[in-house]
């Protein structure tokens, strides 16, 4: 039997023509669709178990609202995976085989949602970057002032990545850098496994925005940073479950 | 105090508990009435003595404040 692959998008008109072609942010390579959902899951398992203990330390002691901040932070970058994840619907492949005589007709028709995708795409931009924002305040309190300026720059950025992506990768990756600053000087006052692997976690992360700003160069480098990007959000994970483990096993002695 | 009654075994006299967690007799009681109070310690008694007595809402409080402790120092807070 012969199979014939005929290939057709659904988006043929020129105005969703144009919009794909402006929005910049689908680097993953054919075989890697899907699969990104998965890092993006284990991220948000990590984040929201880190962000829920947080908040439960507030509950406990309200004095400290560094837990609160650090609860809201991380629940901001949950969010912004989550935005991230429903992207990808925004874009789906429907495959339809007809049978003609001999013939076994495959034909691949790609859907594709250019408002949902914008929508989704914006809000992870731009939940990314005030979640990272809001790290670095727990460690650096900034004035109200400064906050309602970097948001606005956060908004400036949610909308000019949509042009060209090297801006947020670079964004993000400049914030997580400040970020590591911080965990650097709270593992020199505290040496200890779970502060060396909070760091080295965020170094991770932050190499995974890096790699994120080659995918132009080879879409590999797309699959590179999100594997990179499961690493440090695996370490990040550890680090947790040594904190919860050394408490009860301190408590045991 | 609950680390002092935990560290004795889970029971302690009143005047170790008040030695161990270097307190006063006023500041040791007025603290003591809010931890029977939230039911994170108990009273009982064995041959005439007083003893205070750790409940398991107060083991599970003091491992709930040790891992805060450990999250506090590990990230920075």
């Amino acid at each position: 039997m012969t199979v014939i692959e005929e290939y057709s998008t659904s988006y043929l008109n020129e105005k969703h023509r144009k919009n794909s072609m402006e929005l910049e942010l689908i680097y993953s390579p054919e075989w890697f669709f899907g699969k990104d959902i998965v890092i993006d899951i284990v991220s948000i398992v990590a984040l929201v178990l880190i962000s829920f203990f947080a908040l439960r330390c507030y509950g406990i002691n309200k004095k400290n609202t560094n837990y609160l901040y650090l609860a809201l932070s991380f629940g901001v970058l949950a969010l912004s995976f989550i935005s991230k994840i429903l992207a990808n619907f925004a874009i789906h492949k429907e495959i339809t085989q007809t049978k003609e005589g001999f013939l076994l007709i495959t034909q691949q028709t790609i859907h594709f949602y250019p408002k949902f995708f914008a929508w989704t795409v914006g809000t992870y931009i731009f939940f990314t970057l005030i979640g990272l924002f809001m790290l670095y305040n727990v460690y650096r309190k900034q004035s109200i002032t400064t906050t309602i300026l970097i948001t606005y720059f956060i908004l400036l950025i949610s909308q000019v990545s949509f042009k060209t992506h090297i801006i947020f990768h670079l964004s993000a990756f400049i914030l997580m850098l400040l970020i590591i600053l911080e965990y650097y000087d709270n593992y020199k006052q505290n040496k200890g496994a779970c502060t060396k692997l909070v760091m080295l976690s965020f170094i991770t992360i932050s190499i995974s925005y890096l790699m994120f700003i080659l995918v132009k160069i080879n879409n590999v480098f797309y699959v590179v940073a999100e594997l990179v990007q499961l690493i440090g959000y695996i370490g990040l994970l550890s680090a947790f479950i040594m904190v919860i483990k050394n408490g009860k096993k301190k408590n045991k002695n | 105090m609950l680390a002092s009654i935990q560290n004795k075994g889970g029971k302690i006299k009143p005047t170790h508990l008040m030695y161990k967690s270097n307190l006063s007799h006023n500041q040791m009681t007025s603290y003591l009435e809010e931890l029977i109070g939230k039911a994170f310690v108990a009273k009982s008694k064995k041959n005439t003595y007083d003893y205070i007595i750790i409940t398991d809402k107060g083991i599970d409080f003091l491992i709930k404040l040790k891992e805060m402790k450990e999250f506090e120092k590990t990230f920075g807070l």
